[in-house]
This record gives C-alpha cells, sequence and structure tokens, in this order.
C-alpha cells in the first residue's frame, strides 16, 4: 500500500492539510484537512509502514496500553485508510 | 526577473514594469505546456496563452522567494492594504470599485485580480504585477497589508462582515491562493499561507452591491466611521484613476 506521488503535507493554521502537485494535482482539486491523528495515519503510510506499525505509534502517542484501547485505534486506522483507498489516494501493491 | 517569449505581445504586455536591473530568474513556457493551456481553452489567441502560461511560471517560482500569487482584488486605504479574495464571479472588483467610489480619494489600487504578496516575518507586503483582470486596474503600487477579507453572496440581502480565525479561513483561502506545479513549491507556499492568515485579520463579508456593502467591510476592516470618509470619486473617474496612463 503507497501513496499516489505528488501529495504535499503541511501544518496550516494548526490542523494539517494536503494538496495534491503535479500530474496527481490533474485528478485531485481540492484539499484534505487532516488532525494530529489522521497525519500520523497519513505519514505512516507514506513512509512504508504497516498498518500494525501505525497502530503501535499511535498507541505510544495516546498512552494506549490495553488491548482493547488497540482495537479501537485499529479501528480508526482501518476506516481511515478504506477513506483513501475510496477517494483514490492509494496504490495496492 | 527575465521573460523568454516567442510572441511580441508578451513583452508589450508588460511594457509599464520593464526594468534594466539583472533577473534573479528566468521563466518561458515550454511548447508542452502552451499546447496543455490551448486544450483548456482552445478558442484563446497562442499570444494571450503565452500571457497566462508566464503568470503561471513566475508564481510557480515565487515561494522560493518568500513570495507567493493568488487571484483577489487588493486596494489601499491610507497607505495600508486590504485584500478581497472571492471565486471568481463574486464581485470582488465591484466591490473595490464601489469602495473608491465612496470611500474616495484615500482609496489606491495595488492590483485588481493577481497581486503578489512579499512575507518577511509578520511584515506581508502586497505588489502589483500585469495580470490585474479584465477592467485594467493597476497602477504600480505596493501597500503593506492591513486585512484580508473574504466576499461572499448575501442570501438574505442583509449585508454583515464578521472576523473569521485562520482554521476556517483554510477552506474560503486556499482555493484562490496560486499553487505551483512542483511539490517543493507547493510546500512551501502552504508554509507562506499559514504565516499570512495567521499574521492578519481575516474577515468574512456577506453582501449584496451597494453602498451599505462598503459602509460595513469599510468600518469593520479599518476600524474608522464611514463619516469620516474624504473627498468621493465620481465612478468615470475611476478607470482614469486605477487604469495606468494611456490605457
Amino acid at each position: 500500500m503507497k501513496i499516489k506521488e505528488g501529495f504535499v503535507i503541511r501544518k496550516v493554521a494548526g490542523k494539517y492539510v494536503v494538496v495534491a502537485t503535479g500530474q496527481t494535482s490533474r485528478e485531485f482539486h481540492g484539499m484534505v484537512k487532516l488532525n494530529e491523528t489522521g497525519k500520523i495515519i497519513w505519514e505512516g503510510i507514506s513512509d512504508g509502514k504497516t498498518v500494525e506499525e501505525i497502530v503501535d505509534t499511535l498507541a505510544e502517542k495516546f498512552g494506549a496500553q490495553s488491548e482493547d484501547d488497540r482495537v479501537v485505534i485499529m479501528d480508526d486506522v482501518q476506516a481511515m485508510i478504506q477513506e483513501m483507498s475510496d477517494a483514490g489516494f492509494l496504490i495496492e501493491e | 526577473m527575465e521573460i523568454q517569449s516567442r510572441y511580441n505581445y508578451c513583452r508589450w504586455f508588460c511594457r509599464d514594469y520593464l526594468t534594466d536591473k539583472p533577473p534573479i530568474f528566468s521563466v518561458y513556457v515550454e511548447d508542452e505546456r502552451l499546447a496543455e493551456l490551448k486544450e483548456y481553452s482552445p478558442e484563446m489567441r497562442d499570444e494571450f496563452l503565452e500571457r497566462d502560461g508566464v503568470y503561471s511560471a513566475i508564481a510557480s517560482k515565487l515561494p522560493y522567494y518568500n513570495r507567493v500569487a493568488l487571484h483577489g482584488a487588493c486596494i489601499s486605504y491610507k497607505g495600508k492594504g486590504y485584500l478581497f479574495t472571492a471565486a471568481s464571479g463574486t464581485s470582488k472588483s465591484t466591490h473595490i470599485g464601489m469602495w473608491k467610489q465612496y470611500i474616495g480619494e484615500n482609496v489606491g489600487i495595488v492590483n485588481g485580480d493577481k497581486p503578489i504578496f512579499h512575507i518577511e516575518g509578520r511584515k506581508i507586503t502586497a505588489y502589483d504585477t500585469p495580470w490585474c483582470g479584465k477592467e485594467g486596474w493597476n497602477r504600480k503600487q505596493h501597500a503593506e497589508m492591513a486585512a484580508i477579507c473574504f466576499i461572499r453572496r448575501s442570501e438574505d440581502g442583509i449585508n454583515r462582515i464578521r472576523k473569521v480565525d485562520p482554521e476556517e479561513s483554510v477552506s474560503l483561502m486556499l482555493r484562490q491562493m496560486f499553487h505551483p506545479y512542483e511539490a517543493e513549491a507547493t510546500g512551501l507556499m502552504l508554509e507562506l499561507f499559514d504565516q499570512m492568515i495567521e499574521t492578519l485579520p481575516l474577515y468574512l463579508l456577506e453582501c449584496d452591491i451597494s453602498e451599505d456593502a462598503v459602509h460595513c467591510s469599510f468600518e469593520a476592516l479599518t476600524g474608522e466611521t464611514y463619516e469620516s470618509r474624504g473627498i468621493l470619486t465620481s465612478p468615470e473617474e475611476i478607470n482614469r484613476l486605477w487604469r495606468m496612463p494611456g490605457k
């Protein structure tokens, strides 16, 4: 799983904004706004981390130790990956 | 900057802005790029397509020099810059023209359509460009910015203005910013955009086309009362005062 090339992410007004550049900007016009969690997931995928590794990063950030907490985080990560996939941001490998 | 153009029209278009200073960068619109622009606007003449391509090429370089380009109408009042921005067709030009008409002598033009902003810490300065919209409003002026105002047509015919916070302004303004083609320049543009909206006071004006709309935005943006206006300008005078001599 990879993010298509050409997306740029920056912190703007306290939130994270993603816009498309280059050839990718022909496909995606608007922008995506992400909170801190969304940004960690986005960057995790972009850095080539596995879902498990992204969940670890988030669990550590939120001090989540129990199995239940991990399940909640896993749901969030998978929901966002699904949204990104539906929006056409991802390349399946 | 240096512009290498294939048509003389581009030089004529920029004629009031020629300089003998050495260029910091150079732009050229490649054949491929021109063909791409032609695809979007097949009815437009090549000279005009090149002019628009030159604008994009320049705007794409600006973020490397702490500058950004955007779509909006920028005026000065008592030397301070006020930017009005909105989607195309939301009467920005009409609104700034009415400022000139109803506020009068202290209102100057920076650029009616595509000004450039230089961001140096908390100091943000608006500059004129030859690309100034169909009204042709540009007089090679610049102004240190005081505020940004987003315009939206009023749904109920009531003119109102309120402050918006930087986060809300992102959805209102980011699409009016020029987005470079390259990722690196776009990243820099977003950083400069963030500085702009964190530095300047931001307003949302919902208005119709009327003197009352000017009253509403003038008082909020300048903090002055509407009664403190100067000598008014007749609508016929605006083009004479705001266009380059000979245009």
